[in-house]
């Protein structure tokens, strides 16, 4: 029972991890109906910034450093979105996926060069654990719990009551509409760019403790993020959430059924089911 | 739109470019492969060389890109041998001269670079650090007749390749893994040992050494794999708590140990633990709490703490050259002595020839080594002692030498 | 006439691949030069679904896998020629193909691309983590050479021949297949799907057939691949290994089976003449394939085609 429990604990987290990942995709989805799939490298380097040069070379504070690497990385967003998205999304849908895969080859070599090799992390960030009876929950995994929720509140936030998320809203549903009551498209785009960048960022370095900085951390997280949107419905907020929390539990629990490494394909045959009984996804409205 | 189309025609010549360098690179490679058109070797070519007092050339295979990443390391440690070797007069009086290759961590690009490196005419080459490549290239060194000092530690090498050219510079799995597994047995007496392995070649392959031995002596085991991507280990380690294990063997590469080691201390999996080299590679323990993995044991090949004078010196050495902020770890240590070995056979064989020096470096008997001194025996093993340390406030703490 | 200028074109590609290795025999270029053999024959199979029919399929290096692992499976642990093996992949070929081609009408767009990324990474991953069956990530070794007609296929010059008879083989095939009724039924599809329908012709029956063809060639491939490379694990077969194949199709020209070859034989040789870069090959190498996707989007051909077109 307690391993069942603890299997729970770490599948929420990791589901929530999935969700800000299926979060932040579909920002840039709905705005500009394109796929990043250099999001991998994106979470990497926001990891990277923070502990490489925010706190290992600047010595900065755990806060100002998290601040310092994301307006940084929002930063990288607008000049992507403006040199290489926004030109993108007229063309073929298949030319811009392969861009953005370039794209992320392009900032991992760049990492690569600029960070060196190896691996590295910051410690005393939200370690240590909380002991609830036999339970043992990592701090980092209630802080990525934390994040994410305050991440999904202020994004709503800021799509209801703010002019510059209704107007988001307003591009991510029809865009000739939208220029033509007034809203400046391009610029709009850039920011949900920098928006859903800087979540990239908070998420790499929210995963710092579990998986320390590497070329590699956000591979697995990354392409499990892409299934957590499919999985709710592709496109909405609340179906990438959820569809984070099945996935995060349904192979942790698959874990424990199979042997440990067999995981990974449980959750991506999972992902397959789904769509062949219902390819809109969990949430989705029939077509 | 003018811009645009401009820009368009720049690619395609570049593009255009850089087939005409395809082209002009093809030209000169078939001048010299003509030239010995029937021979299969290009060793030929470099016997050629050797009367004009040309320099030596050695090729490396790093992994410089891809992941994981220690191929910086190793092409440091062999450019600062080969500075050394050609400041005190070279190999038959010739330079030596380093031929670096990216590898990545593909076999297909591990496969070019050997090529490559063979039409290049290198006497030997160093690398790969990884078993799986070093695996899938050992066919064509072995038809090119160009020796090879591997660093990955595969016991297949020996058992399932009969190959002259093949030699290695590192302890097997088979002594490392079967050497920690019978310090779990011997110091600890263990009934039940969990066996954390990585899913890759080098991960299974310690496993299965591993799981060879306790059968032999009759202790139980569990052994659970978890994949490299992997950034969360609790259902593998939960299945270890609930054996009731009393011993810990972890044979992984560096990035699973942040990870594994963090969870088993948090999860509570809490027993005598001993690990493969990764432990004691620097950059892998900066990244841990020293409560984390207090009092773990590892096997090793090199230890930055040694008081071996060699060792101290080199670490010396090398902070001088690169930085003294540049960590020292195994793969700088052990292809800066493998070049020494090598650059000996040659000395011993005395000429370039592929065959030749292969035969003399199977004669390898007593050349100072950092991670041990090389003795070659008939199976191209030349590394036969291995260190046993133990972790003390992140620090590796040297025990014993088992031979 | 343009017709009789394609038909010499063909003739003298098929010249120059002849003369090629008698020109250039260094080692290092004829390996290379099969494995891009190889990746033609791929990116023939590829165009058919995405490059013609407009279907994202990135689980490429899944087929690739299955085939290699199908045939060096049999091979080594059965001790059955390389041919029998061959027929048994493209039999699983043709299985792949039939099952990713039945999501395929109900899934469009980025629903199928990360469908078959999803079987791509699951097939990767069983062969990585089945040990006892596949050997793991240790991999198959000494997987024996094709024979013909008693002779075995071992140096690298013999199987860059042997390859190039697949790769005209096929590169007839799909020839025919393009200029036929299915070929035009798959560029419909990609033009207009709502058009084709009306018209009668079922579009699901179209697209099945289209990532049929893509999986028989990319396990035939993969099947060459492992009984030329005598070595194979998984980890060549990676996410990064699909989009591989299709930067190919994409920089060469889509639904064109010159883009492909030109494709082809860019994608895998740039890296290996960007080499004299040292560490920025890589670096370098992705910045020309993005340059070349932002500012080509139809791929090189269109360039070529652009430049006849004002003269």
């Amino acid at each position: 029972m307690t391993i069942a429990m603890q299997l729970l604990v770490s599948g929420i987290a990791m589901g929530f991890v999935y969700a800000l990942v299926g979060i932040e995709y579909t920002l840039i989805w709905n705005s500009m109906g394109l796929l990043n799939f250099g999001h991998e490298k994106v979470i990497m380097l926001g990891a990277y910034i923070y502990a490489g040069s925010m706190i290992l070379d600047m010595g900065l504070g755990f806060i100002p450093g998290i601040m310092g690497a994301v307006i940084l990385v929002a930063a990288l967003g607008v000049v992507v979105a403006v040199s290489i998205f926004i030109p993108l999304r007229n063309m073929n849908r298949l030319c811009a996926i392969m861009a953005t895969v370039m794209l992320g080859n392009i900032i991992n070599e760049a990492v690569r060069l600029y960070y060196g090799p190896e691996a590295m992390t910051v410690k005393g960030f939200m370690s240590g654990t909380f002991r609830l009876g036999s339970l043992v929950v990592a701090k980092a995994y209630i802080y990525i719990i934390m994040i994410a929720l305050v991440i999904v509140f202020l994004l709503n936030l800021f799509m209801k009551c703010t002019k510059v998320g209704k107007a988001m809203r307003c591009v991510a549903s029809n865009k000739t509409a939208a220029a033509l009551m007034g809203i400046n498209v391009r610029s709009n785009m850039a920011i949900t760019t920098a928006i859903s960048f800087a979540i990239c960022c908070v998420l790499g370095i929210a995963i710092i403790p579990v998986s320390s900085v590497n070329a590699s951390m956000a591979t697995m997280i990354s392409l499990k993020g892409f299934a957590a949107g499919v999985i709710g419905s592709f496109g909405s907020l609340p179906g990438a959430i959820l569809g984070g929390l099945i996935l995060g539990v349904a192979e942790n629990i698959a874990g424990m059924v199979f042997p440990s490494t067999f995981k990974d394909v449980v959750a991506f045959v999972f992902l397959i089911a789904v769509l062949m009984v219902k390819p809109t996804g969990i949430l989705g409205k029939r077509r | 739109m003018r811009k645009r189309k401009a820009v368009s025609i720049l690619m395609a010549g570049l593009m255009m470019f850089s087939m005409a360098a395809c082209g002009g690179g093809q030209d000169n490679a078939g001048g010299t492969s003509a030239q010995n058109v029937e021979n299969s070797g290009e060793t030929e070519k470099t016997e050629a060389a050797a009367e004009s007092g040309d320099p030596i050339k050695i090729g490396v295979m790093a992994t410089l890109t891809g992941y994981p990443l220690n191929g910086e390391h190793m092409r440091n440690g062999v450019l600062m041998a080969i500075d050394e070797i050609n400041e005190n007069g070279g190999v038959l009086g010739r330079q030596l001269e380093a031929d670096v290759q990216d590898c990545s961590n593909t076999t297909d690009v591990a496969i070019n670079a050997t090529n490559k490196l063979i039409s290049e005419g290198v006497v030997g080459i160093i690398g790969p650090h990884y078993s799986s490549q070093g695996l899938a290239i050992e066919s064509i060194i072995k038809e090119a007749q160009v020796p090879m000092l591997v660093g990955g530690t595969s016991p297949k090498f020996v058992n399932e390749c009969d190959n002259d050219f093949l030699f290695r510079i590192r302890a097997s799995d088979d002594l490392q893994a079967a050497a920690a597994a019978a310090y779990l047995v011997d110091e600890y007496g263990v009934t039940k040992v969990a066996i954390l392995h990585g899913s890759d070649d080098f991960g299974t392959g310690g496993m299965q050494v591993a799981a060879k031995y306790f059968d032999s002596v009759g202790v139980e085991y569990c052994a659970q794999s978890f994949n490299n991507e992997d950034t969360d280990v609790t259902s593998q380690i939960l299945k270890c708590i609930n054996e009731n294990c009393d011993g810990v063997m972890i044979w992984a590469t560096e990035a699973a140990y942040p990870i594994v080691a963090r969870q088993m201390s948090e999860l509570g999996l809490q027993a005598p633990t001993i690990t493969n080299p990764s432990l004691a590679v620097d950059s892998c323990l900066a990244q841990m709490e020293p409560s984390w993995v207090e009092g773990w044991y590892c096997v090793t090949d090199f230890l930055t703490n040694n008081t071996n004078q060699e060792v101290q010196d080199f670490i010396a050495a090398y902070q001088a050259e690169y930085g003294a902020e540049e960590s020292v770890d195994l793969h700088c240590a052990a292809y800066y002595s493998a070049v020494y070995a090598l650059a000996d056979g040659i000395e011993r064989a005395g000429s370039t020839n592929g065959e030749d020096v292969a035969k003399a470096l199977r004669e390898t008997k007593d050349v100072p080594g950092l991670v041990g001194d090389f003795n070659c025996n008939e199976d191209g093993e030349m590394i036969h002692e291995i260190i046993l340390g133990q972790c003390k406030d992140l620090q590796i703490e040297y025990i014993d030498v088992i031979q | 006439m343009s017709k009789t200028i394609k038909r010499y074109g063909y003739v003298l590609a098929v010249a120059a691949a002849l003369l090629l290795p008698q020109v250039v025999s260094n080692t290092y270029y004829v390996t290379m030069f099969c494995l891009t053999l190889i990746y033609i024959i791929i990116a023939f199979g590829l165009n058919f679904i995405t490059g013609m029919t407009g279907q994202m399929n990135l689980g490429t290096a899944g087929i690739f896998c299955l085939g290699a692992y199908t045939s060096a499976l049999l091979t080594t642990k059965t001790s059955i020629s390389p041919w029998i093996a061959l027929i048994v992949v493209i039999g699983v070929g043709f299985l792949i193909g039939v099952g990713l081609g039945y999501p395929s009408f109900r899934l469009e767009g980025v629903y199928l691309s990360l469908t078959t990324i999803a079987f791509a990474e699951a097939v990767r991953q069983l062969a990585n983590n089945m040990t006892d069956f596949t050997g793991g990530a240790q991999g198959v070794r000494n997987i024996p050479p094709f024979t013909v007609f008693g002779y075995e296929i071992t140096s690298k010059i013999q199987n860059y021949y042997f390859i190039l008879a697949f790769v005209i083989l096929f590169g007839f095939i799909s020839y025919r297949i393009m200029h036929s009724k299915w070929g035009r039924a798959f560029i419909a599809i990609r033009d207009n799907i709502d058009a084709v329908s009306t018209c009668g012709i079922n579009t699901a029956h179209i697209k099945i057939i289209a990532f049929t063809l893509a999986s028989v060639f990319g396990c035939v491939a993969g099947g060459l691949y492992a009984h030329y490379s005598s070595y194979i694990n998984a980890s060549t077969f990676t996410l990064n290994l699909s989009v591989t194949f299709v930067v190919m199709i994409l920089i060469g020209g889509m639904g064109n089976l010159w883009g492909c070859i030109l494709g082809a034989v860019i994608v895998s040789m740039l890296p290996e003449f960007l080499r004299f870069l040292g560490e920025y090959y890589q670096l370098t190498y992705s910045i020309l394939i993005l340059l070349c996707i932002l500012f080509m989007p139809g791929g090189i051909l269109s360039v070529v085609k652009k430049l006849k077109r004002k003269r």
